[in-house]
Order: C-alpha cells, then sequence, then structure tokens
C-alpha cells in the first residue's frame, strides 16, 4: 500500500517539481498538494 | 517553508505532533538552521524529518526520507545533523546564557508571539525600554538583519530550544 502524502509548499516551481518526481513512484501517492 | 520568514513549518509540525501523533512530517527546508531542527524534534524524533531543498533531486532519497517518517522513524539531512553538532561545539547554546533575567523576560513573552507594544503592558515597560531590551538580546545572541531568518524567529527558535536541552 502507497504511503499517502500531502504536499504542502508556497513556491510553485518546487512544489510541482517534488510532486511530479513522487509520481514517478508507486511508494507514495500524492493525495494533496496544496500552497 | 518559511513562506514569511517565519517558522509555519515548525508549527504544524507541532501541531500535528498533537492532533494527529500517527501522521509523519518531512520539512523541506532551505534552511540549515540547527535551532530550527531543535524545536521541530523537541516532542520526539520518531515520524519526523528535516530534508534541505537542495538535495532534493535524488527521488531515491526523497523516498527513503518519506518511507523511514512513515514508518515512525526519522530523516535528517546529513548537513543538518553537521551543523547541529557544530553549533553544540561552538558554544551556540552559551549565548544564551549572557542574557540578563530582564531580557530573558522579555524573549519569553516574545517566543509566546507577543508584540512589543503587549510585552511592554505585561511588564510595565516603555515601548522604548522593550526595544532597547530586543536590540539587546539580538546583539547578545549574535542575530543580525541580514541572516536568511529574521533575528525575531531565530531568537524564539534559540528560547524554545534552550529550553527542551
Amino acid at each position: 500500500m502507497a504511503i499517502r502524502v500531502v504536499l504542502a509548499e508556497d513556491s510553485f516551481l518546487v512544489r510541482e517539481g517534488v510532486r511530479r518526481m513522487l509520481e514517478c513512484s508507486d511508494q507514495v501517492e500524492v493525495v494533496r498538494h496544496v500552497r | 517553508m518559511p513562506p514569511n520568514r517565519k517558522d509555519e513549518g515548525i508549527q504544524i509540525a507541532r501541531h500535528c505532533r498533537t492532533a494527529h501523533p500517527t501522521t509523519g512530517v518531512v520539512l523541506l527546508s532551505q534552511y540549515v538552521e540547527p535551532s530550527y531542527v531543535r524545536v521541530l524534534l523537541d516532542q520526539g524524533t520518531e515520524g519526523r524529518g528535516y530534508l534541505l531543498k537542495e538535495h532534493l533531486a535524488d527521488l531515491d532519497d526523497l523516498l527513503v526520507a518519506i518511507t523511514s517518517v512513515a514508518r515512525g522513524g526519522s530523516a535528517i539531512d546529513p548537513k543538518v545533523v553537521q551543523s547541529l553538532v557544530q553549533a553544540r561545539a561552538s558554544g551556540e547554546d552559551a549565548r544564551m546564557e549572557r542574557l540578563s533575567p530582564r531580557e530573558r523576560e522579555v524573549l519569553a513573552l516574545i517566543a509566546e508571539g507577543r508584540t512589543n507594544a503587549a510585552v511592554a503592558q505585561q511588564l510595565v515597560l516603555s515601548q522604548h525600554a522593550v526595544e532597547k531590551h530586543i536590540n539587546s538580546i539580538f546583539s547578545k545572541l549574535n542575530l543580525s538583519g541580514d541572516q536568511e531568518l529574521h533575528p525575531r524567529v531565530r531568537a524564539t527558535l534559540m528560547y524554545l530550544a534552550e529550553g527542551r536541552n
């Protein structure tokens, strides 16, 4: 079962970069990404 | 974090420790700030991580950190661990001992989030006197405005970290 991750980051570039990176893995699931 | 040069990330992590104790928190920071990390970990290292954004390029490293924290472990960037060791070795903690009892009272109220006016009212001082105490605190703690974090935030973090030692 994937680890559910909420990503909170004010910088759009960092947030999107980390989100896309994490989405390359099946070990984690980004369930929310917020500013 | 921190979006406003404050410590929202740390505060959220502390809130989660109480409100969502089984939820792990990995802080992604650009700051190598020992006092920050110590406040983050003061309620325990379980389920807590502190990674530097500059080291986020490697997906495997990030996954290892998230997995470890999700399992109740911890993940601290090696550069941050090094800074913690160096800070202790250089006597950063001893700087707090230079503060007078009155300056400690002022700093304690600042750490509670009070404004200068509120500190003045609480201690029955003029605002000018409070400002002089604050300037003295910054001077004794070697905090200046050209550092990454605002001196008021750094002083608060040093005060909170000292209280956990």
